[in-house]
């Protein structure tokens, strides 16, 4: 499929991004008014749409940095739903929503400075962090749940580093003085 | 040995040596004993002397249950000692004539903390006891072991009370706020409603 795909094929992708986002509110309700089963519900669909929103995109031949930015974003708000409506219920710890915002905003701070959004952690931190969250409320064990918050904080600061070394390499080579 | 697989090699080792040492971290602080004094609430309770264990666990939630339980006992007249569930804690129950034990449950089983300091106590001699779990799914799938737990220590279990982190506590809508916060105004009821039933 490309360019002459019918419109409405086309808005498909940002539409599957923009429920996702609609599912950011639901997501933080389910879980503070304990509905385990509809905030696993809300989770498998987040995956789903962000699992397809990309390659449709590609595939449509509609990708474009703004959609890219719309996903990243998107993906930021599910999380922080979800971590902040544990902490919310007292059951999650505040770090986790302090230290999504932090990675994010590592993220959007660093993302202008090559062509490419993502990099090669960043890219599947979204997915790590929402298979976290969907660990929690599926398996509803208060011990593995401290697990996969653990596994959530590993992950935030794995991509915080990889994205802080990242920064300081291309400030660098800006810096450095070129031979004359 | 080529340079690509030294480096995989490496990054597997560092993935090991972090989810090992993040799973000792775990259940360090599962094992965890809370040293804290002992406490009275309502001194001048007459309708009975209760004794409250807490194994607060790993997130606030236990010890905000406990602490309405306690407040729903206190205000149908019982004096309440409290404490945590460490080597430190009283065995000495004689004087009670109810133990409150308080914790989250972990692979549906209470928290180690609280295991230890029943061992400690051996024979409850037939007190009685109330059980207050808190648990991520439905807490009717550790009461099996909890009953096991206080038979196999000689306690009279007169309740559980099981609260759900991920479950609806309250289905019927009495109760208003997050589903911990109704589970902790559902604990304070249930505690004036059992005080009532102990009189």
């Amino acid at each position: 499929m490309n360019r002459r795909s019918p419109p409405a094929l086309r808005l498909l992708p940002q539409g599957l991004t923009a429920l996702r986002l609609a599912l950011a509110p639901l997501l933080f309700v389910a879980i503070v008014q304990g509905r385990g089963d509809a905030a696993m519900a809300c989770l498998v669909l987040a995956m789903a749409s962000d699992a397809a929103d990309g390659p449709l995109a590609r595939r449509l031949g509609v990708a474009s940095r703004a959609g890219a930015w719309f996903d990243v974003w998107t993906d930021f708000a599910v999380i922080e739903a979800a971590f902040v409506g544990f902490a919310v219920a007292g059951t999650g710890p505040w770090g986790l929503a302090v230290l999504t915002a932090l990675s994010f905003a590592l993220f959007a701070g660093t993302a202008r400075m090559t062509d490419a959004i993502y990099d090669p952690v960043g890219r599947y931190i979204g997915g790590i962090l929402m298979v976290a969250a969907f660990a929690v409320v599926a398996l509803r064990d208060l011990y593995l749940a401290e697990a996969a918050y653990l596994a959530a904080y590993g992950a935030l600061f794995m991509t915080m580093a990889a994205r802080a070394g990242f920064a300081a390499r291309l400030l660098a080579r800006q810096i450095r003085p070129t031979a004359p | 040995m080529p340079t690509f697989l030294r480096r995989i090699l490496i990054a597997f080792a560092v993935i090991i040596l972090l989810i090992g040492g993040a799973l000792a971290w775990l259940n360090w602080q599962v094992h965890r004993e809370t040293v804290t004094p002992l406490t009275t609430v309502n001194a001048e309770g007459a309708a009975g002397r209760a004794l409250t264990v807490l194994s607060p666990g790993m997130s606030a939630f236990p010890e905000r249950v406990m602490t309405a339980f306690v407040d729903g006992l206190a205000e149908k007249g019982w004096r309440i000692d409290h404490t945590t569930a460490s080597g430190q804690a009283t065995t000495a129950i004689g004087d009670y004539d109810l133990i409150v034990l308080v914790s989250p449950i972990y692979g549906s089983r209470v928290a180690p903390p609280l295991q230890s300091y029943m061992a400690r106590v051996g024979d409850f001699d037939g007190k009685r006891i109330a059980v207050v779990i808190t648990a991520g799914g439905d807490p009717d799938e550790s009461v099996a072991n909890t009953e096991a737990l206080i038979a196999e220590h000689n306690g009279a279990l007169e309740a559980i009370f099981g609260y759900a982190v991920y479950q609806p506590n309250d289905p019927e809508g009495q109760y208003e706020g997050s589903n911990t916060d109704r589970a902790v105004a559902m604990a304070h009821d249930a505690a004036t409603e059992f005080a009532g039933k102990l009189q």
